[in-house]
């Protein structure tokens, strides 16, 4: 039969390569099987934030007209017009994802990239956080990469809602809602205000997002955000240790010495713990203390040994001459 | 097997020794005067991110900003957008503008393009002869 089509008619066999490839771009969509099949027990059957603003985009700036709207849904007044110089990129004619992180930032709130599942974009809806998503309307080969911003979903009629394009209320099945977001690495990003959580529990996202966010963020906000954070996943050392950081670095040494004992608490073999509160209590005339744990942070070694070694000579040093 | 200069060459003597001359000079550039270990340190390990050093985490962001300029973004702009990247979106993003997803929406090119193909299709026009 194959040797009969591909010889005698190439027009049928062109179609149904043509049919073949079409198909292997609309393939399965597993994840609205799981979420339809076993719904998480605290996640509501359909939810929609029918408050959050709409800018229609004008030609190819899906990206400032998404951007905005999550902004503005955060309290961030700012219009699509304002943020094309930050993110528009003429000769693509599109917006990069890293620029959306970066102008989210820049208008001092936190990027949080969600993790890559329906349950976590649904969570965040109904936690009254809509996601700017990225999708890819065309197919792998043909792509067509699409910003658009989620703000609702129906279980029941199997529907997601959308602030797309020019459309206001734009509704999409699940199933083609999946595959055109699963083409974009299921990628999505709320805007948190400072001190505001995202709704999944993903402690080191939260870290990541927190110590961008730090770089340009006026220092109430930066504090806000890993306070926040570390009250929120109090056994996270990551945590701990960012905002160790943040306070040493302003200047605040008792509160910073307070998050790296805490960083030690919960994991006693964390060398790079160990280091930064030496470094705290050689600073405040502390040198005995300092050269003990300095020497238990050279003893568990690891990738950063050298800058324990110096911080052990500094401690010894403060020490010899202190007596 | 042929060459018995390569094979006396690279004994396993030999390989140790370069191995223990790569490991000296990673120390070597160890940074030595920080005391802390900050937090864009963790945050390298944490995404699993090589460390560089600072000089070439600026080369990577110049590069950007060249390429971001070529793509057409105004000179005006440029260096605070770079600015506001981590080094890690650095990273991720260096010499790959020209192909990574650029959200924009449905074109109209896009949309011209489909149509055509479903009119071909549906045989209304011919305008791809060899379908």
């Amino acid at each position: 039969m194959v040797t009969h089509l591909r010889y005698q008619r190439p027009l049928s066999f062109t179609l149904l390569l043509l049919l073949a490839l079409l198909m292997a771009g609309c393939s399965a969509t597993p994840q609205t099987k799981r979420i339809l099949e076993d719904r998480p027990a605290n996640l509501p059957a359909h939810h929609e934030l029918a408050d959050v603003p709409f800018y229609p985009q004008e030609l190819y700036q899906c990206g400032p007209a998404a951007l905005a709207t999550v902004l503005h849904n955060s309290g961030v007044a700012v219009t699509p017009e304002e943020l094309v110089p930050r993110i528009y990129v003429p000769k693509r004619q599109g917006s990069f994802q890293v620029e959306i992180l970066a102008a989210t930032r820049q208008q001092q709130r936190l990027a949080y990239t969600i993790a890559p599942t329906l349950e976590s974009l649904l969570a965040a809806i109904d936690g009254g956080q809509p996601v700017l998503i990225l999708q890819n309307l065309g197919l792998s080969w043909y792509p067509q990469w699409h910003y658009a911003v989620v703000v609702g979903y129906d279980l029941e009629r199997r529907e997601m809602v959308l602030r797309s394009g020019v459309e206001r209320r734009y509704v999409m099945g699940l199933k083609l809602f999946e595959r055109t977001w699963a083409r974009a690495d299921y990628w999505g990003m709320v805007a948190l205000k400072p001190g505001e959580l995202p709704v999944d529990d993903d402690g080191q996202r939260y870290f990541l997002a927190a110590a961008a966010f730090e770089r340009n963020a006026n220092p109430a906000a930066a504090e806000r955000a890993w306070r926040a954070g570390v009250k929120r996943w109090a056994q996270r050392v990551d945590l701990h240790m960012g905002y160790g950081n943040f306070l040493y670095a302003r200047g605040n040494l008792a509160d910073a010495e307070a998050r790296f004992r805490a960083a030690i608490a919960l994991h006693a073999d964390f060398a790079p713990a160990h280091n930064n509160l030496a470094s705290i209590l050689l600073e405040t005339g502390r040198a005995d203390e300092a050269e003990q744990v300095a020497s238990r942070a050279v003893a568990l070694g690891g990738e950063h040994i050298a800058v324990y070694r110096e911080t052990l000579r500094k401690a010894r040093a403060g020490a010899s001459s202190g007596h | 097997m042929n060459s018995p200069t390569l094979t006396h060459q690279y004994t396993p003597r030999f390989l140790a020794y370069l191995v223990a001359l790569l490991f000296s000079f990673a120390c070597i550039q160890a940074p030595v005067h920080a005391a802390m270990i900050g937090t864009d340190t963790l945050v390298s390990e944490a995404e699993l991110v090589q460390q560089r050093d600072a000089l070439s985490a600026q080369l990577l962001r110049d590069d950007v900003k060249k390429e971001l300029l070529a793509l057409g973004v105004n000179p005006a702009d440029v260096t605070e957008r770079v600015n506001n990247m981590t080094a890690s979106e650095i990273q991720q993003v260096q010499g790959q503008l020209a192909s990574l997803p650029a959200g924009s929406g449905l074109g109209t090119v896009a949309v011209v393009l489909l149509i055509l193909i479903l009119l071909e299709v549906a045989g209304v026009i011919d305008i791809f002869p060899k379908l």
